[in-house]
């Protein structure tokens, strides 16, 4: 279960788990010696400070100490920004600039409660290798991908890059609330806001059938509203 | 009555006039509408002369059967007759159970959304047949609505899709028990109505609250016992302004609602420990997790914090009371307002289901789809409780500002009275917008405004920005007192005075202002500008630094002291442990890479659980232990303490670490129930650990409740503290000193020396001029 293995989010989280336990492991080894080694042995032991009630005590600072866990964690957390700065380019990807202009699939996605529309732009075709041409791709319940056609469930090629617009409907019969198709499989989610059109891009690498949640709190059946994604074709 | 009273009550009644006279109207760009009940949108004609029946039902119904009913639309203004096609419609709809085509009915009849309605091809007759399953659960009443229109056989406009005028439609209700609602039959015990089983938890609890009152009054004086004094005795807690007395009453209401926050997380773990449960139904589920949040953030942890604050911060600078007692007062019982106004909803059944984020605008929206009734006094109770923190907010202030005894400088505070200054401060700044934005969700839900409402030029991002903008100040106003109580209790324990003080007073300060500009790292999902997310980043990033500053002074404030193991310190540790966890886990929500992931999954779930229980209430679970002497007299017991601490501290790993695994597997939070047959494992075991800290929470309360007559007497300082509270009686009298004392100071000779950190030279700088 998670993500696909070729998604940026594996990296990433290897490199922050990376740093956590780095931290943790340091922290808590600190934390465990500092209990123990400090732990009171007699209950008469003088206090090196001499507490008095209603005294505010002797100040305690270390200039070099204080500046290492000052300076330390500013360091790490710079160059982890640094890292994170790098995925925002491939998350939050503009899929309609000029050099995102290549071999892409478009889809509209359209959610409402409680359910999705998938609208296609393009067509998947599939190479039949008996008659050496290419045809739709047809659902089980005999819809052919191709654009301008509405599934229920959504069906992508492999290897293309999906460039997915997301809106809500909102009528008398369903309230216009916000919705976020969440694609666990490539990582991915993007709330849909009435009003607004939102959109996403990511590029399935393998075959199979894989599920899209709702993610956005949106009433009664939200965690009815859910659909299957089919990558299909070749990869 | 004088004039004035006169005056008040009479511009009430023109308010309540006004409020009960205001029509329901929506101010839409094109013009202003009326909403009436549209039983069916798909034709334009009112309702009239339309009769819809349905037979078939039984008395009461049996679980699992499957009834055949048949609907039927009648009027006589608009013969079926002479038409032949296009001749009605109809749409029905039941609180449980499902739907399907009748008998020789499959292509005029359809299922749909929940309910049935009929096809195209069924558009041509005045009757149907439909079958009905009932549910399983014999124990409860279902309800069934009906919508029908009877159509003059006109065709459809091109261009709405809709029928033309001169159709009419009519609707037709009933409910029907189930078999054991009847007392016919046999109500599972796993099939118990989570409503009644909450309700029950609810009053039971009340009740025991309610005798163990009664009990407290008759054990203070057990021999004078005269119940006529109740009233006496009730009259004066209710009225009391005393700083402890209040203290008192919002600690004893924050644990309640910790228990009863408690009972709703009980009844929803049950419902997700395994894959496609229908133990609550999805409308209590959602109510449920909305009252568990909000009920633990606003009505358990703040007024804990407050008990605390009120109690100790007045003790600790050594003042008599807080500047304003009556308003401190008046802030405690605007809180009892708003817990009545919040779970209003729940105890008629229709609690609101739209999460303690209140997302707009499914919270401002009403009706079949829309959030429950419930809501609207929901949103109600939240502005209460806000204007109750804004009282609570500046009589803090005030009271630190002005009324700190001589030798209580401001760099001679204790860290406490800081914490609750900065979060106090942060809470004030922040809680306008939180009060406008729910105000707006008000008026959008009573009067019709569109604030929030794309369709009419309204922003459904606008609430999420007001929230948060409240909301993550909010996580730090919960979690800044606890750092206080951990940098008390640390260094007391260790008999050592904290290490770098200045800059742990600089740390609080570096948070509390970070706080207010990383609002955006909640909704990086949302559709924001990039730009905003990017720097949104940034500044979370940067709110690690303070935090880890803290915490290595923390351990270092151990080095060379001589450590005592009592609960209050285990707690202390304990929090050391959890909150650095939690706060390493917050690390991974500013990454872009991650946040489209973890956005609204269980990973989320884990991290703020880890600071909220792991930092927040452990941390007042210290404050229980290290200030309950100074508070009763007495301590608390250290083998239950112990006790306490270990299972729950176990428990509460066992319950919130395996939630990450869930969110990297990509569970999605707010489910009502899950298909994954493999997240099971992990979600049963969640389910455990959660019954397992729940009841350990009773082994506190009846620690405290023994302790308080059979404890062991302790006398004014028994932990070898250093600040003003410990120099007074335990438990203090009233007013908390005889005479106002003055803080010395250990450091005055040093003053003129060199030494010391760079905070000291630079505050030594700032002095000097």
């Amino acid at each position: 279960m998670g993500p696909a293995e070729y998604t940026i989010f594996w990296d990433l989280l290897e490199t922050w788990n990376f740093w956590s336990i780095i931290v943790g492991v340091f922290t808590f080894a600190l934390l465990i010696f500092l209990v123990i080694r400090f732990r009171q042995i007699s209950p008469t032991e003088e206090s090196p400070d001499k507490i008095v009630p209603g005294v505010f005590p002797k100040e305690r600072d270390n200039l070099t100490l204080e500046l290492t866990w000052f300076i330390v964690p500013t360091i790490l957390v710079l160059y982890l920004t640094f890292v994170a700065w790098q995925s925002m380019i491939s998350v939050w990807v503009d899929p309609y600039s000029e050099e995102n202009d290549i071999d892409d699939f478009e889809i509209t996605m359209e959610a409402y409660q409680w359910g999705w529309n998938f609208y296609y732009h393009d067509d998947i075709e599939i190479y039949d290798p008996e008659t050496g041409n290419y045809t739709y791709f047809v659902t089980p319940e005999g819809t052919e991908i191709k654009n301008e056609t509405v599934s229920y469930d959504l069906y992508l090629p492999c290897n293309k890059l999906i460039k997915a617009k997301i809106r809500t409907i909102g009528d008398a019969t369903t309230a216009p609330v916000l919705h976020a198709p969440f694609l666990p499989e490539w990582a991915i989610k993007e709330d849909a806001v009435p009003g607004l059109e939102t959109y996403i891009a990511f590029t399935p690498r393998e075959t199979g059938t894989f599920d899209l949640f709702c993610a956005e709190y949106c009433g009664q059946q939200h965690s009815k509203m859910m659909a299957k994604v089919y990558v299909v074709g070749v990869c | 009555m004088n004039k004035n009273r006169i005056r008040v009550i009479s511009l009430m009644l023109v308010i309540f006039a006004a409020l009960a006279a205001t029509p329901q109207i929506t101010s839409f760009p094109t013009g202003a509408g009326t909403n009436g009940n549209n039983g069916c949108t798909c034709h334009a004609g009112g309702a009239g002369t339309t009769t819809v029946t349905v037979e078939g039902l039984p008395e009461s119904y049996v679980g699992g059967e499957t009834y055949e009913l048949m609907l039927t639309v009648s009027n006589p203004d608009i013969p079926g007759a002479d038409i032949s096609t296009n001749m009605g419609g109809f749409r029905l709809f039941a609180s449980a159970g499902t739907f399907g085509p009748g008998e020789n009915s499959t292509d005029l009849v359809q299922e749909k959304e929940g309910g049935a309605t009929h096809t195209e091809l069924g558009n041509d007759f005045r009757t149907w047949n439909i079958s009905w399953t009932a549910p399983d659960n014999e124990g409860q009443i279902v309800d069934f609505t009906a919508h029908g229109n009877a159509v003059n056989g006109n065709a459809v406009t091109p261009t709405d899709g809709k029928g033309n005028t001169g159709d009419a439609w009519g609707s037709f209700e009933t409910s029907i028990p189930g078999a054991a609602a009847m007392g016919g039959g046999v109500a599972l015990i796993e099939q118990a109505e989570p409503f009644e089983v909450a309700i029950a938890a609810i009053t039971f609890g009340i009740s025991l609250f309610s005798l163990m009152l009664v009990y407290v009054f008759y054990r203070n004086n057990p021999d004078g016992f005269n119940i006529n004094g109740l009233t006496t005795w009730l009259k004066k807690w209710l009225t009391t302004t005393d700083h402890k007395e209040v203290g008192t009453l919002y600690f004893v209401f924050s644990f309640l609602f910790l228990l009863i926050g408690g009972v709703f997380a009980m009844l929803f773990r049950l419902q997700l420990a395994v894959a496609d449960n229908e133990f609550l139904t999805q409308d209590q589920y959602n109510s449920f997790f909305t009252l568990h949040g909000t009920t633990m953030i606003f009505l358990a942890a703040m007024p804990m914090i407050a008990a605390f604050a009120n109690w100790i911060l007045p003790l600790q600078i050594g003042a008599k009371d807080l500047a304003f007692p009556r308003i401190n007062a008046m802030g405690f019982w605007m809180l009892v307002g708003a817990s009545v106004l919040l779970y209003g909803g729940v105890l008629a059944g229709e609690g609101a289901d739209i999460s303690w984020t209140m997302y707009a605008p499914y919270s401002a929206s009403s009706g079949e789809k829309g959030a429950s009734a419930g809501t609207t006094l929901f949103i109600g109770g939240i502005i209460m409780l806000g204007i109750s923190s804004t009282l609570g907010g500046v009589n803090f202030i005030a009271t630190v500002m002005t009324m700190r005894a001589p030798g209580v400088t401001w760099m001679k505070m204790p860290l406490f009275t800081w914490s609750v200054f900065v979060a106090n401060a942060m809470l004030y700044l922040s809680l306008p917008a939180l009060i406008i934005g729910t105000l707006y969700l008000f008026l959008d839900r009573t009067i019709g405004t569109h604030f929030y409402d794309a369709a009419a030029g309204g922003d459904p991002i606008l609430w999420a920005h007001l929230f948060w903008y409240f909301g993550h100040p909010e996580v730090y106003v919960l979690i800044l007192p606890a750092f206080g109580i951990v940098s008390e209790v640390l260094a007391t324990s260790a008999k050592r005075s904290i290490f770098g003080y200045r800059s742990m007073v600089y740390a609080m300060a570096g948070i509390g202002a970070l706080g207010f500009i990383v609002w955006g790292h909640h909704m990086l999902t949302s559709g924001m500008d990039p730009t905003l997310r990017l720097l949104m980043m940034i500044t979370t990033m940067l709110v690690a630094i303070p935090t880890g500053v803290k915490i290595f002074n923390w351990l270092a404030t151990l080095w060379g002291g001589s450590l005592v193991f009592k609960t209050h310190t285990l707690w202390a540790l304990g929090f050391l442990v959890t909150f650095t966890i939690g706060g390493i886990s917050g690390m991974f929500f500013p990454v872009a890479g991650l946040d489209v992931h973890f956005h609204d999954t269980y990973f989320v779930v884990a991290h703020f659980h880890y600071v909220i229980v792991g930092g927040t209430i452990f941390g007042m679970f210290s404050a229980i232990y290290y200030w309950y002497p100074k508070a009763t007299g007495r301590k608390l017991d250290e083998k239950l303490g112990l006790l306490h601490f270990v299972i729950t501290f176990i428990a509460m790993n066992g319950t919130f670490w395996p939630m990450h695994q869930l969110g990297i597997e990509g569970m999605p939070r707010r489910y009502h129930t899950y298909s994954v047959d493999s997240w099971t494992e992990l979600n049963t075991f969640i389910t455990i650990s959660a019954y397992i800290m729940g009841i350990a929470q009773l082994i506190l309360l009846w620690n405290l409740i023994r302790s308080y007559k059979y404890g062991e007497e302790v006398g004014k300082d028994p932990w070898g503290g250093w600040s003003l509270e410990w120099t007074t009686e335990s438990p203090p009298p009233t007013p908390s000193f005889h005479e106002i004392p003055t803080q010395g100071d250990a450091n005055e000779h040093e003053h003129e020396s060199s030494s010391g950190g760079l905070f000291s030279k630079m505050w030594k700088g700032v002095e000097a001029k």
